[in-house]
């Protein structure tokens, strides 16, 4: 076989060699033959004649011959393409609208196919990626301690923190950079050796270990010129002096895309707090060859609770055992958080392929009225109903590939813009590109557009007479009331198809409105945050963490801050909190209440955490409905206070006042005292249900890194210069980042449900477009094969409005079909769309309603034309045409 | 048993001339690709020689037609059985000479035996008696 297609390929690719060939084989034959003659006496004139006529038909056998090569196929193919490219070109109307049609379908599922690919599909970039294995994500520090020890699973364990930024200092710039504190086997268990020195070595994050770094080859780029010796640098990441050991690929980019510097983590048994006192922790492994996910999961099921009783104090009996913490595939967890969404994306924009396939096999349907003279002569010259049908098919595939070839043009434009647009949270972006797999399944999308736009044409073909046809003249032939049905039934397809997609889309944009009605708590306008972060051991020397609450001495960065950005010119009032509402942050810390508490063995009351300087409520617009807000006098660790949420005290002490009841961390042992009750703020997300949070001063509780919150007219632009001159002029150290109107803040905490929808709400306004092209197709058909009978109707007294009424009603007929029928299956698959909707029902009966009236206006808008074609028509000419 | 032989192959078809006597038995089809094999394997030769040799070889009873030898000879170059190569006739005249490869070798002894069985066995239906038949 494969000789064969090599062979074929030879003769085809050497295709005039092969001809030259043969034409001398052939000749060579006649002229022995003929010397045989010769040499028996026969005169050579005589002998050459005898010899060619005793061949026989040249250009049979040498058909036969190249058919033996197996090239006649080829050659055959060749001859449609040459046909169905000529046709084209003299139809360029058609094929522009055609090409222009399959490019958007191809081109949208191109792009959206590439992100889905590089982000769900892809092998993750690590050697064996797929004996990587995500055990947990929600495990203190010290568990790595027990898997160390007691797996017998995998070949290698690694942890890294979920908090991923560091300050950089270096060359006097301070800088923000995302950033992973790693455990030692990190780069081992993954796979990924440096591209320069080495990764971290067994023990770098035990105790007294000498402090080191990892730096992506990005970095090593961007901030030190590719420096040959930056081995020999330190740099300074927290504050804390590094020895960079080794740069690694800019390729490797885990846990997240654009981290640019590893740091081990710090396993000190006697850091109970950091090594404890946190989960959020992730663990992962490389399975053992041999080992099986579900026997790395069983073993991790009988871990917990030994993790569990390796913490320094009592966790609750149900530590870990919920059903979801289970070990996966790294591969498969990546992608985990947008699968839904991406391949939401992904089934809209193949039903837009679809319509626009539907919508072209109309087109040909139309036009094969055009060329059924033309079809019923070849067939009637001998093409057999094989070679005309061929000869269709090709001709889409042609138009399919053209529209593809410029599809894929459009994905390449139209991707950057694409992965701009997705949410920058968006995990492997990175890996998105159109490539082979990518262009792989464009040429399976263009196949099968072909295929589906040639469906129409060639179903009707058999049914095309000869005789009839030929004989017909102007009068259309038998084969139209059928072809009208059949083009209704596509116009119909498209309709229902276009009409699902509008109703998803309808609803999703109806269901980001209600979300970005949802009061936040806040007052948004004229807010400007920006996220300032000192180096944490800043203060160190002078009286722990920076805000200094322990003995009032020293001046803390926090403090200082605030008093100057309160003095810049246009501030109007100035905030430190530990995070603003909807910046994608949450801090949870288990708390002991008054009046409920917990039995041994029992989970603990998880409540928000909020440090706050004492402007913050009056900043942001935070009712207090009871009680008093936070003062410069709650300092100090004398009488600590905190303010709750309404939630919370609402759900505490119900019927009762909040204020005077008290709260604790479970590890500290002085209790603090509610002083105030603010009203209840949006803080994890405007579609997440409020939940109990408490807010306590700033000065009496340490914190690393605060959101600066501003009151201004002026725009987050001006602002930004001024406030790092003021962060630099405190300690030039300290980082400044994300510079945003609060605005932009919310609006970002709704990027996922606002790209989606935008993106969904394109694909239906294109559905609606091809919806109404189709309608419009179908609707001139039919006037221009109805022009005798309109003109017959005109000539006896028809008025021009009962024409045009006509017309219109067979525009409602074709929507009324397909509106139904896209109802129904909108109805009937609404379910797809939970989980993407919020504030609105996924069956949303005002969308419902509304819909069929857009349907109704579109459809009454293509059919504006056609009806008054059909008024125009001129019974005189329509009956001089006979 | 195997009828390999009696598959169709195209359009092929060897017919007796009108001159020659007795009638040339027509052939099975299929029969032409292992007739053609057999002339080469005796020693390359071209088309024309080919024909020529299983004319010869036949005493004169075959005689194929000149028209369908090249699409067989064609169509076994394609299956990898023949290789080609231009050289010099006897007479001085430039020729393709076609030659076996070793898989037209093994295909050609499988089409031996083959034929052989179904000669055996249409020969034993045919001389079959009275006596043969089961009891």
């Amino acid at each position: 076989m494969i000789h064969r297609i090599r062979d074929s390929l030879r003769v085809l690719l050497g295709r005039r060699r092969f001809e030259r060939e043969m034409d001398a084989e052939l000749k060579s034959h006649i002229d022995l033959a003929a010397d045989d003659l010769v040499s028996r006496g026969v005169p050579r004139d005589e002998a050459m004649r005898r010899a060619r006529a005793s061949f026989g038909a040249l250009d049979g056998a040498k058909d036969a011959a190249r058919e033996a090569r197996g090239v006649r196929w080829a050659d055959e193919l060749a001859g449609d393409l040459r046909y169905a490219l000529r046709t084209l070109w003299k139809a360029p109307g058609y094929a522009a609208v055609a090409i222009a049609t399959l490019a958007l379908g191809i081109g949208a599922n191109t792009a959206i196919f590439s992100v889905v690919d590089g982000v769900l599909l892809k092998p993750l970039p690590f050697p064996e990626s797929r004996r990587l294995v995500r055990i947990t994500r929600d495990y203190p520090m010290g568990a790595l301690w027990t898997y160390r020890s007691a797996t017998s699973s995998y070949r290698g364990v690694a942890l890294y923190e979920y908090g991923g930024e560091f300050n950089l200092f270096v060359q006097g710039t301070a800088e923000r950079i995302q950033g992973r504190a790693v455990s030692s086997e990190f780069f081992a268990v993954l796979g990924i050796p440096p591209l320069l020195g080495r990764t971290f070595r067994e023990g770098e994050d035990a105790p007294g270990a000498v402090p080191v770094a990892v730096i992506s080859e990005g970095l090593w780029r961007r901030r030190f010129g590719t420096d040959p010796a930056i081995l020999t640098h330190t740099i300074h990441v927290d504050g804390t002096p590094r020895q960079v050991v080794g740069v690694v690929p800019g390729s490797f980019g885990f846990p997240k895309f654009g981290t640019e510097v590893w740091v081990p983590i710090k396993l000190d048994p006697k850091l109970h707090g950091s090594v404890w006192g946190a989960g959020g922790s992730t663990l992962i492994g490389r399975l053992k060859p041999g080992v099986t996910l579900a026997q790395a999961d069983a073993e991790h099921r009988a871990l917990i609770t030994r993790v569990r009783d390796a913490y320094p104090w009592r966790m609750p009996d149900s530590f870990g055992q919920g059903e979801t913490n289970h070990a996966r595939l790294l591969e498969e967890v990546v992608g985990e958080g947008v699968r839904g969404r991406l391949l939401l994306l992904l089934s809209s924009v193949g039903v837009l392929l679809l319509i626009a396939c539907v919508n072209v096999a109309n087109l040909n349907l139309t036009r094969l009225a055009g060329r059924e003279r033309e079809v019923a002569v070849r067939q009637a010259l001998g093409g057999s109903r094989f070679r005309v049908g061929r000869q269709l098919l090709v001709e889409q595939l042609v138009l399919a590939a053209l529209g593809g070839g410029l599809g894929i043009v459009l994905a390449y434009a139209g991707t950057p813009l694409l992965l701009r647009f997705l949410p920058p949270d968006t995990p492997r972006l990175d890996e998105v590109a159109i490539d082979l797999r990518v262009l792989g399944f464009t040429a399976l999308a263009i196949l099968a557009a072909g295929l589906l736009a040639a469906l129409g044409p060639l179903l009707r073909l058999p049914r095309t007479g000869r005789a009839e046809v030929l004989g017909a003249g102007n009068r259309g032939s038998s084969a139209g009331p059928k072809r009208a049905r059949l083009a209704a039934l596509l116009v119909g397809t498209e309709v229902a198809l276009s009409v699902v997609l509008v109703i998803g889309a309808v609803i999703l944009l109806r269901s980001l409105e209600s979300l970005l009605n949802v009061d936040p708590g806040v007052v948004v306008e004229r807010l400007t945050t920006a996220r300032v972060t000192p180096d944490p051991v800043l203060c160190k020397d002078q009286a722990g963490p920076c805000t200094c609450p322990a003995d009032g001495q020293c001046t803390g960065f926090f403090p200082t801050l605030e008093e100057r950005l309160a003095t810049m010119p246009g501030i109007r009032g100035a905030a430190l909190t530990t995070m603003v509402p909807l910046d994608g942050g949450w801090s949870g810390f288990a708390m002991d209440i008054e009046d409920h508490p917990v039995e041994p063995g029992k989970p603990a009351h998880i409540l928000g955490m909020h440090a706050v300087s004492p402007g913050y409520f009056a900043v942001l617009g935070i009712p207090i409905l009871s009680g008093r807000a936070f003062t410069p006098d709650d300092r100090g660790p004398g009488a600590p206070v905190m303010i709750v949420n309404q939630t919370l005290a609402r759900r505490r002490w119900p019927g009762q006042s909040a204020l005077g009841k008290k709260l604790k961390p479970v590890w500290l042992p002085t209790w603090a005292t509610i002083v105030g009750v603010a009203a209840d703020v949006h803080y994890e997300g405007l579609s997440n249900p409020i939940s109990e949070e408490f807010y306590m001063p700033m000065a009496q509780w340490g914190v690393g890194s605060v959101v600066a919150v501003m009151k201004s007219d002026l725009p987050p632009s001006s602002i930004e210069p001024v406030l790092r001159k003021e962060v630099a002029a405190v300690d030039p150290t300290a980082t400044v980042k994300d510079v945003r109107s609060m605005g932009e803040v919310v609006l970002a905490s709704a990027a996922a449900p606002r790209t989606t929808t935008t993106l969904i709400g394109l694909f239906a306004g294109v559905a609606l477009i091809l919806g109404a092209i189709g309608v419009y197709g179908v609707l001139s058909y039919g006037v221009t094969q109805r022009r005798r009978e309109i003109g017959i109707r005109m000539a006896i007294g028809a008025a021009p409005v009962a024409v045009r009424a006509m017309v219109m009603r067979q525009a409602a007929r074709l929507l009324a079909g397909g509106l139904v029928v896209g109802l129904l299956v909108a109805w009937l698959g609404a379910s797809v769309l939970k989980g993407f909707v919020y504030g609105v029902s996924v069956r949303d009966p005002l969308t419902y309603a509304m819909v069929p009236v857009l349907f109704a206006l579109v459809g009454f808008a293509a059919s504006y034309l056609p009806a008054r074609r059909a008024t125009r028509v001129s019974p005189t000419e329509v009956m001089r045409e006979e | 048993m195997y009828l390999g032989l009696l598959e169709p192959l195209g359009d092929q078809f060897v017919t007796p001339t009108p001159t020659s006597h007795p009638p040339t038995p027509e052939l099975l089809q299929g029969t032409l690709d292992m007739l053609i094999l057999k002339a080469v394997s005796v020693g390359p030769m071209h088309g024309y020689g080919i024909l020529l040799r299983i004319q010869h070889f036949s005493g004169a009873a075959l005689e194929i037609q000149q028209g369908s030898l090249y699409p067989a000879v064609y169509r076994l170059e394609h299956q990898g059985l023949l290789a080609s190569e231009w050289g010099t006739s006897d007479n001085n005249r430039k020729a393709k000479f076609y030659s076996l490869t070793p898989a037209g070798r093994r295909r050609f002894k499988e089409s031996r035996e083959s034929w052989t069985r179904l000669v055996q066995a249409i020969g034993s239906v045919l001389d079959a008696t009275p006596a043969d038949l089961p009891a």
